[in-house]
């Protein structure tokens, strides 16, 4: 019955960037992911809702190799990275950023940028140690780029603070900043607006607007419906380890499992 | 601006053989000087990549008797076999020390793959531990306790002399302030690149490291061996200068000994442990006509105290922390004074 209701969800043309199929992860003895499967198509935003403790983080934790599935497999591009390391994920441009701030703190923002440049580098060793000019050269490329990354995520003025010292929302800013120096394709953030204040949200959703626009691919993890709603271009809905619903912001918002699920409170907030 | 400082630095050392030639000052300046280089080691690791190695002086002795045994020469039995090395030139003795030392480094390094902060604390004093016995035990290679001596010199070509052995006083101070030159340009050039950043974002956060593509186990093992060969390379300008070694050399108080300079001097700066080997490398030396032995240690436990208690980071972060914030006033009073100014201009 709620087919009719629904407007139709958002296009979703050739294959997926991301496909979980059945997916289950069993965490000592609990079942945090039950069989869960999910696509994400090139271009979209899509979010990963549900109340807490739904397996949203597990869920990232899996994808983004933190966790090895106890069965399920994760594909990306068409090629299975069920099991594989964080680093070797993120060098095929699957990339994710953390609940909490993490960024290294004892690092200036620019040095937190530039290190996160770290696989567009291939300088030796030995070209390191010796200064040769291919050296230079890298270097000189990765700190440009620094610069303009730090434009992009709007932190050039905080350049030379030490990460530890930057505001929250401002540590947000540069979470992202390293997420995207790592050139991802998918770019996975997790619960980004948590404990940022209505303005800081605002800038938040702007600059997630804007790396889409930049032709990355988006899997957000969040709590506040308003920003979930006003973003997505697609959502899928997670309740204690199972999918229960998908689709467009429209049809998550009348999904009547959705709603008891959630005890109604965030979607009136949301529709308000 | 840096490399000026570093420059008239490093001048005003070479030249302070010819300015106090006093036998006594150079050669505990020479005995502090290889300590430092080894701290710089230790500093590779615990400093930039965050792993604490309690068994360091297990390189730092590798090093010595891998350069020592080669240069003088050596038979063992293995297996039934005889094994007859003959004495190989010194500077071969030398950098073959580096090497396995360097070898021992990348062992230790596979090792922390598996283990980190604490088990890897423990692993490395197991490691010098076990060192330490060999050395002690195997009496037919190492000669146990009766100590490896009349370990010859390093030599130097210098035009117009020939190759002359580096025996003297002035001699072993340069050599030991070339050493600490090229150890400290060489971990400088290092931390400065896409490698030490690599190894910074392991010791600062390695979730987030590898959420980014870093391979942090790859560049824990780089730097296990850079700072293995250059502790390795500390230990061999210990035998070719002392020119006498023993199993002592494993001793916990000397890894302690470079965990003080480093710690005291500001791990994870360049100058950190030079600065700090300076002080507690020169200190024993500088009180020992001045107070008796006991109250020297007390006075140098009581520096240590003081400092961890108004220095925790160490003496060069907390310089260089005062250095920006009089900066940042600075700064501050200049923009502060900036519309004053302007106000002043309008009315």
């Amino acid at each position: 019955m709620s087919a009719q209701l629904q407007p139709m969800a958002q296009p979703r043309p050739g294959a997926p960037l991301l496909a979980l199929s059945g997916v289950t992860m069993k965490i000592s003895g609990l079942v945090a992911l039950s069989e869960v499967s999910l696509e994400v198509h090139p271009g979209q935003i899509v979010s990963l809702i549900g109340p807490n403790g739904a397996g949203k983080t597990t869920a990232f934790n899996v994808i983004s190799g933190y966790m090895r599935p106890t069965s399920g497999t994760v594909s990306f591009q068409g090629e299975d990275i069920t099991g594989l390391p964080p680093e070797q994920i993120a060098a095929r441009g699957l990339v994710r950023s953390f609940q909490r701030t993490s960024v290294f703190g004892n690092c200036t923002v620019f040095e937190n940028i530039q290190t996160a440049f770290h696989m567009q580098g291939s300088a030796s060793l030995a070209a390191s140690i010796l200064r040769l000019p291919s050296f230079r050269r890298e270097e000189a490329a990765l700190r440009e780029r620094t610069r303009e990354m730090l434009e992009f995520v709007g932190l050039t003025r905080r350049a030379d603070d030490l990460a530890a010292n930057l505001s929250y929302g401002d540590q947000r800013l540069l979470g992202v900043g390293i997420a995207l120096a790592a050139q991802p394709r998918l770019l996975l953030l997790d619960e980004p607006a948590a404990g940022l204040n209505p303005s800081e949200t605002d800038e938040f959703k702007d600059m997630i607007r804007k790396v889409a626009d930049t032709g990355v691919t988006i899997l957000l993890v969040e709590h506040d419906m308003q920003m979930v709603m006003s973003i997505s271009d697609y959502i899928v809905v997670l309740n204690q380890g199972h999918r229960i619903a998908d689709g467009g912001p429209q049809a998550i918002q009348n999904n009547p499992d959705v709603i008891r699920a959630y005890l109604g409170s965030g979607l009136k907030s949301a529709k308000a | 601006m840096n490399k000026i400082v570093f420059f008239v630095v490093v001048a005003l050392l070479a030249l302070l053989p010819v300015l106090w030639p006093d036998p006594y000052m150079l050669s505990v300046v020479s005995a502090a000087g290889i300590m430092i280089v080894a701290a710089i080691s230790l500093n590779v690791l615990l400093g930039f990549t965050g792993q604490l190695s309690l068994g360091h002086a297990a390189f730092f002795g590798i090093g010595a008797y891998t350069s020592a045994l080669l240069s003088l020469g050596f038979d063992v039995s293995l297996f039934g076999y005889l094994l007859v090395v003959d004495p190989k030139p010194v500077w071969v003795a030398f950098v073959s020390g580096i090497l396995v030392a360097a070898a021992f480094g990348w062992l230790i390094g596979k090792l922390a793959f598996r283990v980190r902060g604490a088990y890897f604390v423990i692993v490395t004093i197991c490691f010098a531990q076990v060192m330490r016995m060999v050395a002690l035990n195997w009496v037919d290679l190492t000669e146990g306790p009766m100590a490896l001596v009349s370990i010859p010199a390093l030599t130097l070509w210098i035009p117009g002399e020939g190759v002359i052995k580096l025996v003297s006083k002035s001699a072993t101070y340069w050599l030991v302030l070339a050493a600490n030159v090229l150890a400290y340009l060489i971990v400088a050039r290092l931390v400065l690149s896409r490698f030490g950043r690599a190894a910074i974002a392991l010791r600062e956060n390695e979730t987030l490291a590898k959420s980014i593509g870093i391979p942090v186990t790859r560049y824990l093992i780089v730097f296990s061996v850079i700072s293995a060969g250059i502790a390795g390379a500390a230990g061999g300008l210990y035998a070719h200068t002392v020119r006498i070694i023993d199993p002592e050399v494993f001793m916990f108080i000397y890894t302690i000994t470079m965990v003080i300079m480093v710690i005291a001097g500001g791990k994870g700066t360049l100058a950190g442990p030079v600065i700090g080997g300076i002080i507690f490398g020169l200190l024993p030396e500088l009180l020992r006509g001045v107070v008796a032995p006991e109250v020297q240690w007390m006075l140098y436990g009581a520096l240590m105290v003081l400092l961890l208690l108004f220095m925790p980071k160490g003496i060069v972060p907390t310089f260089n922390g005062l250095v920006r914030r009089l900066r940042a006033r600075l700064a501050r009073e200049k923009t502060a004074a900036a519309p004053a100014k302007a106000r002043g201009a309008n009315a």
